[in-house]
């Protein structure tokens, strides 16, 4: 009587383990999302992603930030927008601490809990919302994109983290956005914020303020009459001459952003470990980055008249590998913490009957799972170009680079129109054709 | 031991699946007070409107006007009430209900916006060519605004942990076409303390 309790209890133990956690990782599965991308074909992408989804709550997030950036890709610009909503009020909804995946995630695996982004990534997800209503022409829409972020980056300030506490790009287009509306002060604001996030930047990610924020800040804080300040960032940026804000206003401003490459994918790392004494089998898996090849050495800006060099303003791959160093200390306790209530639980089993014993052994073997769900759609880094043009049709062009100087890729953008005082933001999303074989860490 | 802590896990789960999948429905009435997420919403667009409308109509500007000409009621064009807030706030509605009100009161006449006029002005057009000539509207007798109505949708969020408190300030000003005068102000400013829950299943 017992007995059989007891296989029953086992037998339903393991069958909900299974249940709950599928076989491959969540990293695995988005392999197929990642050659379709890989051979340069976004609209397979999103079916193989739609195919791969399922219909699992905990990743909703994940799916929606993934379908939008991929619609981005397409040029869906306002499907790419729903497909944001939708993950920003999930993350709103999920934000709450859960009981039932608490307990989940320290007795199972930490899979099982709903998955609602890490800091950057949250913050990236306005900053795409805010650059596809710029693509849209609503400026306005952008803002509101723009002053939600700042509510979460004040927010994310307050938090515990060293290395990305705010994130200088999304300021730097904050500046942008408040500039094309004519908002100087709050531009230059969200500039001098940009400023002071760079150079932390460059301290942890190794990424410099770029000059292009230098002129900026020059433009705005003369206009502004800050005089003291606009020594300091003449003598920081070492630029001599530049053109003013109302000079400026009889010409459009051409905004290339270009996203590069694939953010780096989480990949399991197990280890098993065998209490011999007892015969139980434990294992510990935890999640670590693989950074892919980064094959780009310049992105270049090509106008009728001029060449202009785009600057790194944002390198994804460096941002995800601290953050995931600063979550490791928490991942891993609750690893060790699982490991204990799977061990126990063997033993616990394997004193009433040995094949009950073995059978919690293999389900909590097999069940722990290190958690690998990132958003991989985001690009390894961000270029960012600005140029100033007069009025009327241009042809505008990008190459990109590699690090010998050697062509990757060239995009044309043809009969672009400028109108004075606004700003036309063009995008482009390069991945190249091999992904594979980065380097570890 | 084993047998307990399984249970109790079971239960959980079992909870949380239930809780998610029943939906229910249930009519409400439009005018009761339902905040789900404390964004913006119908309640108050419907407030916001109500509250400018009353003031709009009972203020001076309005019987001076009739009085300066010879009894004609003024004509109003609603222009754009730009969203300055955190949301994406569809002004839309609020607008709507503003023209309704307007409209209703037989005090003012409105006339079509500038985003509704182009379909109107087709229309006419293709009367011109396909219309019995009896029934045909001749172009360029359109009436001439006196005012334009405009305004700004304003926000102050503060955020602390999982509290916020939000402010909301509209504002819409009358202006005079003919002279830039503003001839009326008028501002509906609304607070809502958002406490979003720490717990769920």
């Amino acid at each position: 009587m017992y007995r059989a309790r007891g296989w029953r209890a086992g037998g339903l133990c393991l069958g909900a383990i299974l249940l709950l956690s599928g076989c491959a990782s969540y990293s695995q599965r988005f392999d197929a999302v990642e050659a379709q991308l890989a051979a340069g074909n976004p609209s397979a992408a999103l079916q193989a992603l739609e195919k791969n989804h399922g219909n699992s709550r905990r990743d909703e997030v994940l799916y929606q930030l993934n379908r939008a950036l991929l619609l981005r890709m397409q040029g869906e610009y306002r499907q790419s927008n729903q497909a944001l909503e939708q993950a920003k009020r999930l993350i709103d909804e999920l934000d709450a601490v859960s009981v039932s995946e608490q307990a989940g995630s320290l007795t199972v695996n930490d899979t099982l809990k709903s998955y609602i982004g890490s800091d950057f990534e949250r913050a990236l997800l306005h900053v795409y919302a805010a650059l596809n209503y710029l693509q849209l022409g609503l400026p306005d829409e952008a803002r509101v994109e723009i002053l939600q972020l700042d509510v979460l980056l004040n927010l994310q300030a307050d938090g515990e983290g060293k290395g990305y506490t705010e994130d200088a790009f999304a300021r730097y287009l904050s500046g942008l956005v408040y500039e094309q509306l004519g908002e100087w002060s709050d531009a230059m604001i969200a500039y001098r914020r940009a400023y002071h996030d760079y150079r932390k930047y460059q301290e942890y990610f190794g990424v410099e303020p770029p000059r292009s924020l230098g002129l900026a800040l020059l433009r705005m804080a003369e206009h502004l009459g800050l005089k003291e300040e606009l020594r300091e960032y003449r003598q920081a940026f070492a630029i001599a001459q530049w053109t003013p804000l109302p000079a400026l206003r009889s010409e459009g401003e051409v905004v290339l952003i270009v996203g590069t490459g694939l953010a780096p994918s989480k990949r399991e790392e197990s280890t098993a470990i065998l209490a011999p004494e007892v015969g139980v089998m434990v294992r510990v898996s935890l999640p670590r980055y693989e950074t892919r090849p980064q094959p780009v050495g310049e992105v270049r800006l090509l106008t009728d008249a001029a060449t202009a060099d785009a600057e790194l303003v944002e390198d994804i791959d460096a941002i995800a590998i601290k953050t995931l160093q600063e979550q490791m200390p928490a991942i891993t306790a609750r690893a060790l913490a699982r490991a204990v209530v799977k061990y126990r639980a063997a033993r616990e089993a394997g004193k009433r009957d040995q094949g009950l014993g073995l059978l919690v052994n293999i389900a909590g073997f097999i069940s722990e799972q290190a958690d690998t769900r990132s958003w991989s759609t985001l690009p390894q880094r961000i270029y960012l170009a600005r140029r100033f043009l007069p009025p009327g049709r241009h042809d505008v062009s990008v190459r990109l680079l590699g690090h010998g100087g050697q062509v990757l890729a060239q995009k044309q953008f043809t009969g672009v129109t400028i109108e004075a005082g606004q700003k036309v933001y063009l995008s482009w999303r390069w991945i190249p054709p091999d992904t594979r074989g980065g380097r570890r860490s | 031991m084993l047998s307990k802590s399984v249970k109790v896990l079971w239960v959980l789960l079992l909870a949380a699946t239930v809780a998610a999948c029943a939906t229910k429905v249930e009519r409400i009435d439009t005018e009761e007070v339902r905040d789900l997420s404390g964004n913006w919403n119908d309640t108050d667009s419907r407030l916001v409107s109500e509250e400018m409308i009353r003031d709009v109509l009972s203020r001076p500007w309005l019987n001076r006007f009739v009085r300066d000409h010879g009894g004609k009621p003024p004509v109003v064009i609603v222009g754009e009430v730009r969203n300055l807030s955190h949301e994406h706030i569809n002004v839309n509605t609020f607008i709507a209900d503003m023209e309704r009100a307007l409209i209703n009161s037989g005090n003012v006449e409105v006339v079509a916006s500038s985003s509704e006029r182009g379909e109107v002005r087709g229309e006419r057009k293709d009367q011109d060519l396909h219309a019995r000539e009896d029934t045909r509207k001749a172009m360029g007798q359109e009436i001439g605004a006196d005012f334009m109505l405009k305004g700004t949708i304003n926000t102050i969020v503060d955020a602390e942990g999982r509290k916020q408190v939000k402010f909301y300030q509209v504002d819409l000003t009358l202006i005079s076409l003919a002279d830039n005068r503003k001839v009326w102000v008028g501002q509906k400013k609304i607070k809502k303390f958002v406490d979003k829950r720490s717990l769920r299943l």
